[in-house]
């Protein structure tokens, strides 16, 4: 078991409760898609396991560890992350860009001047390729498309080789087409470097043909976790509590 | 494993266009001279056919083609490992790429055009033709296994005839291998300036020999000597024919990207922080800056006059607070002057609102014309011609301010969202309620920002103006610095250090809490 969640419990400020007891594990090596639509709590579940959103009640284990204030460098370490709008540094090359996923383990002194050692350049050119980008390794990712902008995105989270990636609504921004082939490169990276993956969808048809298993959150609970091979629509309908909105079904 | 009378098994899955040879006889007899043992072909109906030979352990040695293998590949449990690679023939490296062409008189320049366009496509197993092509439309949506995103697909055989359907005009472009597309420049059965490249993929690697992973390392050694070695006494060819010969994909690999390596900092980075280390050396020398002056002589005078500074004398203490509180007067009024003069100016120079072009020039001109009169120099001539007092530091900063209020306003003015003021316009509403309705509440919060900073920045300089005798607190500085009570100097500065601070708190707290 490499993640487990427990009663997870969170409250926003603003009085909206996001997590209302979440309860799920994660095995090792598992491609797993948490679906819902927008409001259901995925992105704040997301952000609890590597500590962007601090959760009130309940608990998170990693390999077996609570995680907390002390266990959390510990863990954000071993996980990488793609986000919904990828987070680039808009006017860096794609490899300053995946280098950066390195800087925790590099000499201060030399990332302030922006060096890096022969083998981290050439494990970023590595994972730029391993995306498809290598000759894009010296333009600035501004001047890349979204698809492209997302590809370094996952270059720069697998490149320290972490055990979790977490992708966060990772090809909301982009067209259906462009959509297919990202989650694509993610399935495939998953068995190349046998890595777990934790990949927040709105999309069904993504998450039906790009997943081991489907967990359905509606309203901050859970309320579908089953192998996608025994997910029909019937089933997906229950997430959404009969009100479709925020499903996208792409029709080719 | 089933490796019975000392003989090998090569499993050869077929090509992925059908016309491009596949010789491995050549190589494997050299091979199987080397390494002491019988090696023995076996042509496959399919990739699969091939691969369950290696999965079973009946073939040791495979080549499985080239988008299959590199699946297989990438796929963490899988039996077989490479361990050779051809170079194509006049190449060094053992990559090539997906390029689409277009006859050089086509209008297509890049993959988005292609869209609607007649294509050629390879056999869905080509890699170059198809495999890689799939891959590099789709990252402009278009979908190479749908028909409809083409006006037609014309079903080709190998990259030679995709390249002359192209060149004959049959189809509008093509994707093929440079492979090819090279071998037939060289054998001049194509002219270079009959076609034209819009887009090429990345490198692509050559298809590899591939062996069973669980193989006898003295064995797989041997085999892999043999292969890399052949080149240096016989002809090797394999895949696409000829080639130059076989390399280590992994040795081949690491050189593939380590020539992507470039230094963090390019020459034009060095040569610009030099020039700029040039520049400021030749000021330095031009102004006659000595630092080493500057870090003993000067420090040491420094140091004095400091020391006279201290402690500093608040004993006119009230007197020196009206006067502070004189110059934040004149700023304020400054400040109000500078916003009412500063509205119709803006409104005739914001080039979306100018009735005329001549109107806007007038506008803009004196904008441009009291931002370029310092204030000091405004109020100086000012002193002279009403006298001493507050009056002529309130006009100074008045106008000079109005020159920047001016020019704040027509920008933001001018960057308005022009829709709803059409949607004003359609309905009826006249200029002046336009303006009323889309474009004031569209420019308050930077209305309110812009006037804060003036106020700010009329504070700090109106401390200033009493120096030339426009009133407030720069007059009490300057009488403090002709008389030598420079004691009475620090506590000047500390009462402006301090107002200056409490207001700049206080703007920024009517900041948070109106914008």
């Amino acid at each position: 078991m490499l993640i487990e969640i427990k009663e997870l419990r969170k409250t926003f400020e603003n009085g909206t409760k996001a997590l209302q007891g979440v309860n799920l594990s994660v095995n090792e090596g598992e491609f797993v898609v948490i679906l819902g639509a927008s409001g259901s709590g995925k992105t704040t579940l997301l952000r609890s396991i590597n500590g962007l959103v601090e959760f009130e009640q309940g608990e998170i284990k990693f390999c077996n560890n609570i995680i907390s204030s002390s266990t959390l460098p510990t863990l954000r370490k071993q996980t990488g992350m793609v986000f919904q709008d990828f987070n680039l540094v808009s006017n860096l090359s794609s490899l300053n860009n995946v280098l950066t996923g390195l800087l925790d383990s590099s000499n201060t002194i030399m990332s302030m001047l922006y060096l890096f050692t022969k083998e981290q350049k050439k494990q970023a050119l590595s994972c730029l390729e391993m995306v498809g980008l290598l000759d894009k390794a010296y333009s600035r990712v501004d001047k890349l498309s979204g698809g492209q902008q997302q590809r370094v995105g996952i270059a720069r989270a697998i490149i320290k080789n972490p055990t979790l990636l977490l992708a966060d609504e990772p090809v909301a921004s982009l067209d259906p087409k462009i959509s297919d082939s990202i989650m694509n490169l993610l399935w495939n990276i998953r068995s190349q470097i046998g890595l777990t993956v934790i990949c927040n969808l709105h999309q069904v048809d993504l998450a039906l043909k790009y997943s081991d298993r489907i967990i359905g959150l509606s309203g901050g609970r859970v309320v579908l976790d089953a192998k996608t091979k025994d997910v029909d629509e019937e089933y997906i309908r229950k997430i959404y509590d009969g009100h479709s909105n925020g499903l996208f079904f792409n029709t080719n | 494993m089933k490796n019975l009378n000392n003989t090998l098994l090569m499993a050869v899955a077929p090509a992925g266009d059908s016309s491009e040879s596949l010789d491995f006889e050549n190589l494997i007899s050299y091979m199987s001279a080397k390494i002491g043992l019988k090696v023995k072909i076996k042509y496959c109906r399919d990739y699969n056919a091939a691969m369950k030979m290696l999965s079973s352990g009946d073939a040791q040695i495979g080549w499985l083609g080239g988008i299959f293998a590199i699946q297989e590949l990438e796929s963490r449990y899988n039996p077989i490992e490479e361990f050779a690679v051809g170079v194509p023939v006049g190449k060094n490296v053992p990559f090539y790429r997906s390029q689409f062409i277009v006859s050089s008189l086509s209008k297509i320049n890049t993959l988005e055009d292609v869209r609607n366009k007649n294509i050629a496509l390879g056999d869905t197993f080509s890699t170059s033709g198809y495999q890689v092509p799939r891959r590099e439309l789709s990252e402009f949506g278009i979908d190479i296994e749908n028909e409809n995103s083409f006006k037609s697909v014309t079903h080709v055989s190998n990259h030679d005839q995709a390249i002359l359907a192209v060149i004959d005009g049959k189809v509008d472009v093509a994707p093929v291998s440079s492979v090819n597309l090279d071998l037939m420049i060289a054998s001049k059965k194509l002219n270079e300036k009959d076609f034209r490249i819009i887009h090429q993929s990345s490198n692509i690697s050559g298809a590899p020999l591939v062996y069973l992973r669980d193989l006898d390392p003295v064995l797989k050694e041997k085999i892999k000597i043999a292969v890399l070695d052949a080149h240096n006494h016989i002809t090797v060819s394999g895949y696409g024919g000829h080639l130059e010969r076989y390399v280590d994909p992994i040795e081949s690999h690491r050189e593939y990207i380590e020539s992507y390596l470039r230094p963090q900092w390019g020459w034009q980075t060095l040569l610009g922080i030099l020039a700029f280390l040039i520049i400021y050396l030749l000021i330095t020398i031009d102004l006659e800056i000595d630092f080493s002056e500057l870090l003993t002589n000067s420090f040491f005078y420094m140091k004095d006059v400091i020391g006279r500074m201290l402690p500093p004398d608040f004993s006119n203490f009230k007197s020196l607070m009206l006067s502070m509180l004189e110059t934040v007067e004149i700023a304020m009024m400054g400040t109000l002057l500078a916003i009412i003069l500063s509205i119709p100016i803006a409104l005739l120079s914001a080039r979306n609102l100018s009735p005329i072009y001549p109107i806007y020039l007038v506008a803009k001109t004196i904008t441009i014309f009291f931002r370029a009169i310092p204030e000091f120099i405004m109020a100086m001539i000012l002193v002279i011609a009403i006298g001493f007092g507050a009056m002529p530091g309130i006009i100074a900063l008045g106008f000079h301010t109005m020159g920047f209020l001016a020019k704040f306003y027509a920008e933001s003015i001018e960057h308005v969202n022009e829709g709803p003021i059409q949607a004003l316009e359609s309905m009826g509403a006249s200029k002046w309620q336009v303006i009323a309705f889309a474009v004031v509440p569209q420019i308050i919060p930077s209305f309110i920002g812009n006037n804060l900073y003036i106020l700010d920045r009329n504070i700090r300089m109106a401390t200033m103006l009493g120096i030339v005798g426009a009133g407030g607190i720069g007059y009490e500085l300057q009488s403090a610095f002709r008389m030598f009570e420079y004691p009475r100097v620090s506590a000047i500065i500390i009462v402006i250090f301090l107002t200056i601070f409490v207001i700049d708190m206080l703007s920024s707290y009517i900041r948070s809490k109106v914008l």
